[in-house]
């Protein structure tokens, strides 16, 4: 079997599990409830893609994190442990990560992206001004922007999926498993933006590197590009964040979540984490080395 | 691995990577397509939001037989759904450089400005522009906000590519204008015909306009009064005039009196009553000494005053006959002429005549006083019971109504207006009205004061009618049936300042551009405010007590609304068309009853959406409190300003003031219900409610 097959069936049984589970269909409907009360609340959906994206970016900082999580968490941990069936398959480690992975980035998608294309189905039918008397025109706002918005969107729950699976390698029990979980989601939704802001009030992060420190929080980052690619091509005003960083800091939290998967995964939980580390390091000096 | 599977495993391979390569370049792809390439194509003006030109400009432009096209500018702007159209490119130059500008409307996507060159472009006598073959539809409408004069949706061209001429002999009604050019040569055609200099786009938008900030408004209050009190001064002074005649001694009637007397002296009239009609031709001073009455036969008009610098004082008149304009007014305004001519429109034939019409519904019918193209005139102390109108003024400007008393019909329908002032700019003051339609209805009386008058249970109290630059100040107003103070027609530079109106359907509706309305008293009314101008500043209002205080209804989010104090209005704002408004200038904002968050001291730390279900229930309802500030809704909060052109039908103020500006006032009527949130000394972030 090649590299290949294995990381397809691995991610074809995940996707199948996302799409049998009844909950994640529930979660979805839910999902665009949460959508369709906010933008009723704020009034976004009659103005455009870009006031709904306004409205509905709060919301979405906290439950793509939340949605995340719970696909994330019980990866490889919890009681009914899938480790030893996964690792009892015939593929190598990587595509097995490879495959878990994409799966339920697929199934995250799915659940995510669904209420949003609805919710953006909607303000093609309904948003904009209309009037008898006066010509109007779209002015900034686009369908592109919103699935600017859509993709931001997955890309953050692309990062916090693979910071859940990480956090779920290095523990055994489901208890243990939700609260690493949970661990994941106080650092993604606050822990970030309140060491910004920490570390801005004390003077550690000087106020012509804000931009740019705030890519390492992976919500800021999502914020920051949202404000910046999507409402701020209706303002005029960039300084929302500096891109690179944002971008380079989102991968970042990715790349070292998935290498951490990878590296802990057949490892019992804490020499896990220990081994990781060390086997990291090693490469990474390693690489420098070279 | 077998050797059949080989082939498919490198299908399965490719279709993957192919997969996984168009994914990453369409998400890549989605933010490198630039979205701001496709420049949309000038509309017909006529569709245009536009701004910067009276009705009564319009109409006379409509009215008037050359095609007189004036340079015009049409905006697309990245955040507001509609074409905003300026007149006269330097009202945008003006506009653009509003602080809030680029914040309410986001930034031009495409700005088209009238096209001149190749149109044969000659100005009129008064510098108005006049195309001659222009493919300009000439549109009739009277409507507010939309008319336009000569519209077209040919002849534009982008403003960055066009030339301007600057400081050349055109004018717009408002004055001074910029001439746009598709084409240089154009352009020097014309400097050499009319002057000026050629500039371009990134000079025009610097050109000054009129200074019209809020300093520079208040400003004008005071000269305006200082100006006011000079008038009621020199009025003044035709009291003094030396007694020559004494009606009972030295003439039977007041009418012989009159005939008898020299110019320039003062007819006294002894305590009595007078059954006759009396028609000054000649500069006298007519003078009560005690209680003197003028009474007429109930038919026709008592008092005619045809000439300059005549004083009339003291007397009571009454016994005026009946004739009212009737419907034509009470129903709303006349579009035919169904009363027939009364006055001589002498100056008005042309290009003025226009109003013709407007002039023969409103100046026609009874009056007690009629003062005709008599310039300078003084009606003190009168008192006028009158079931048709009190006081009309025609053609005389420079006349002053003061401490004069009018008791019109009870039913405004059978009645007429307290003071009728047409084309008669001059001052009213201290005066009372009573019943009757309107207590001072002004025609084209530009720079008008009507001030510290008392206005009970009329139609309306103040009604301007393509009137600008009037002042309406410290009037009490109550029991109008339709408003307090109406400002009509889309005038300009009008200022309501110092105002108390309670118990009316509308305290204050105001209409036009860059006017003032400022440190009115609003209570009990149906509506407090409506807001129907722009480019205009509303602060230091008390709006308390009202169904709803303020009324936003100008489509353009151009106004300031600062420092006002709402209170205790069952809705505090409504809005009936148009997109979000942000008010707060500078950081700061409005007192609202009822806004909630952390304050500085200053302000309130969290944005306060009146028209929203939960903020605008925030000072009635229990409970609300508590829901605004779940997380779900307070969220929201944050930023519902950060594009205010594509939102509909809101108000936010994202500085609420955190105490009530005017202090006395709530001191004076001791509310109880508005005790300040600010903590004393300010610092660090207080919660709500903090009671000292």
């Amino acid at each position: 079997m090649s590299r290949f097959q294995g990381f397809g069936a691995v991610a074809w049984r995940e996707v199948r599990t996302v799409v049998r589970t009844r909950s994640y269909l529930l979660l979805s409907v839910g999902l665009l409830a949460v959508f369709a009360g906010t933008l009723r609340a704020g009034g976004g959906i009659e103005g455009g893609y870009i006031p709904t994206a306004v409205d509905l970016l709060l919301p979405l900082e906290l439950l793509v994190p939340l949605v995340a999580v719970a696909l994330g968490y019980r990866a490889f941990g919890g009681e009914n442990d899938d480790r030893p069936v996964l690792l009892s398959y015939p593929v190598s480690k990587g595509s097995l990560v490879a495959g878990v992975y994409v799966g339920r980035l697929i199934g995250l998608a799915g659940i995510i992206g669904g209420p949003l294309l609805a919710v953006g189905a909607a303000v093609s039918r309904i948003g904009g001004a209309e009037s008898r008397v006066f010509a109007t025109h779209q002015g900034a706002d686009s369908p592109v922007l919103f699935v600017r918005f859509l993709a931001l969107t997955v890309c953050f729950g692309a990062v916090v999926l693979a910071m859940a699976m990480a956090a779920s390698v290095l523990v055994r029990t489901s208890r243990a498993a939700l609260a690493a979980g949970l661990a994941v989601l106080v650092v993604v939704v606050a822990g970030g933006d309140l060491l910004a802001f920490l570390g801005l009030t004390a003077d550690a992060i000087g106020e012509d590197v804000l931009g740019t420190v705030l890519g390492a929080s992976p919500n800021s980052a999502y914020r920051g590009l949202v404000l910046e690619s999507v409402v701020g091509v209706a303002t005029d005003q960039g300084g929302a964040i500096d891109v690179s960083a944002a971008v380079a800091g989102l991968a970042g939290w990715l790349v070292v979540s998935l290498g951490a998967v990878v590296v802990g995964i057949d490892r019992e939980p804490f020499a896990g984490i220990r081994t990781g580390i060390g086997e990291l390091t090693g490469r990474v000096a390693g690489a420098l080395d070279r | 691995m077998s050797a059949e599977s080989q082939p498919r495993i490198e299908t399965r391979t490719v279709t993957a990577v192919s997969i996984l390569v168009l994914v990453v370049g369409l998400v890549a792809g989605l933010f490198i397509v630039d979205l701001g390439s496709a420049t949309p194509e000038p509309v017909d003006f006529d569709e245009t939001v536009s701004v910067g030109l009276t009705l009564e400009d319009e109409l006379r432009l409509d009215n008037s037989d050359a095609d007189i096209e004036l340079p015009k500018v049409q905006t697309f702007y990245s955040q507001y759904p509609y074409v905003v159209g300026y007149y006269g490119v330097e009202s945008f130059a003006a506009e653009q450089r509003q602080p809030a500008h680029e914040q309410r409307f986001g930034f031009p996507n495409a700005i088209y400005v009238t096209d001149y060159a190749g149109r044969d472009v000659e100005l009129t006598e008064t510098g108005l522009p006049v195309t001659g073959n222009s493919t300009a539809e000439r549109t009739a409408t009277g409507g507010h906000n939309h008319g336009g004069t000569a519209g077209g949706s040919g002849n534009w061209v982008l403003a960055e590519e066009a030339v301007y001429v600057v400081d050349s002999e055109a004018r717009t009604p408002s004055g001074e204008t910029v001439m746009p050019f598709g084409d240089r040569e154009a352009a020097e055609a014309f400097v050499e015909s009319y002057g000026g200099e050629i500039v371009g786009w990134e000079a025009v938008l610097e050109v000054p306009a009129g200074d019209d900030d809020a300093e520079a408004v208040r400003g004008r209050i005071a000269d305006r009064h200082a100006e006011a009190n000079a008038t009621v001064d020199s009025r003044t002074r035709l009291r003094d005039r030396p007694v020559e005649t004494v009606v009972g001694e030295d003439e039977p009637t007041v009418q012989s009196a009159i005939e008898a007397a020299p110019p320039n002296t003062t007819v006294l009239v002894p305590e009595g009553t007078y059954r006759e009609h009396v028609d000054v031709d000649k500069p006298l001073t007519l003078r009560a000494d005690g209680d003197a009455r003028i009474v007429g036969n109930d038919n026709g008009t008592v008092v005619t005053i045809t000439a300059n610098r005549t004083a009339f004082v003291g007397l009571n008149v009454s016994g005026v006959g009946g004739s009212t304009p009737g419907p034509t007014v009470t129903d709303g305004h006349s579009t035919g002429n169904v009363g027939g001519a009364s006055h001589d429109h002498g100056d008005t034939v042309g290009d003025d005549s226009w109003d013709a019409d407007v002039e023969d519904d409103y100046a026609q019918g009874d009056t007690a006083i009629e003062v005709t193209n008599a310039e300078d005139v003084l009606v003190d102390e009168t008192e006028i019971h009158t079931d048709a109108a009190g006081i009309i003024l025609y053609a005389s400007p420079g006349s002053v109504v003061r401490g004069t008393t009018v008791v019109g019909s009870e039913n405004y329908r059978e009645g007429h207006m307290g003071i009728v002032a047409m084309r008669s700019p001059g001052v009213i003051e201290n005066s009372t009205f009573v019943g009757g339609l309107d207590g001072v209805y002004t025609h084209r009386s530009e720079g008008i004061a009507v001030r510290g008058n008392e206005m009970i249970d009329n139609r309306m109290g103040i009604h301007l009618m393509f009137t600008s630059g009037a002042l309406l100040t410290d009037n009490a107003m109550s029991g109008q049936e339709t408003a307090g103070i109406y400002v009509m027609t889309g005038p300009q530079r009008n200022a309501i300042v110092g105002n108390e109106i309670r118990d009316t359907e509308t305290a204050i509706s105001v209409g036009g551009t860059d006017s003032y309305v400022a440190e009115n008293v609003v209570t009990e009314n149906d509506l407090g405010v409506r807001i129907e101008a722009t480019a205009s500043i509303v602060e230091r209002n008390v709006v308390a007590d009202n169904r709803n205080g303020i009324e936003a209804w100008a489509l353009l989010p151009t106004n300031r609304v600062t420092h006002n104090d709402f209170v205790d209005n069952r809705r505090h704002v409504s809005v009936s068309s148009g997109r979000l408004r942000v008010w707060t200038h500078d950081g700061e904002g409005n007192y609202w009853e009822g806004a909630i968050g952390p304050t500085d001291g200053t302000v309130i730390q969290r944005p306060y959406t009146p028209t929203a279900p939960v903020d605008g229930r925030l000072h009635q309802v229990d409970g609300a409190a508590t829901l605004a500030r779940a997380p779900a809704l307070d969220a929201l909060a944050g930023f519902q300003g950060a594009v205010p052109g594509m939102r509909a039908d809101e108000v936010i103020d994202v500085a609420p003031l955190c105490a009530p500006v005017n202090d006395e006032w709530f001191e004076a009527t001791e509310r109880t219900d508005t005790e300040p949130i600010c903590r004393s000394g300010g610092g660090s972030a207080a919660e709500t409610r903090y009671d000292d």
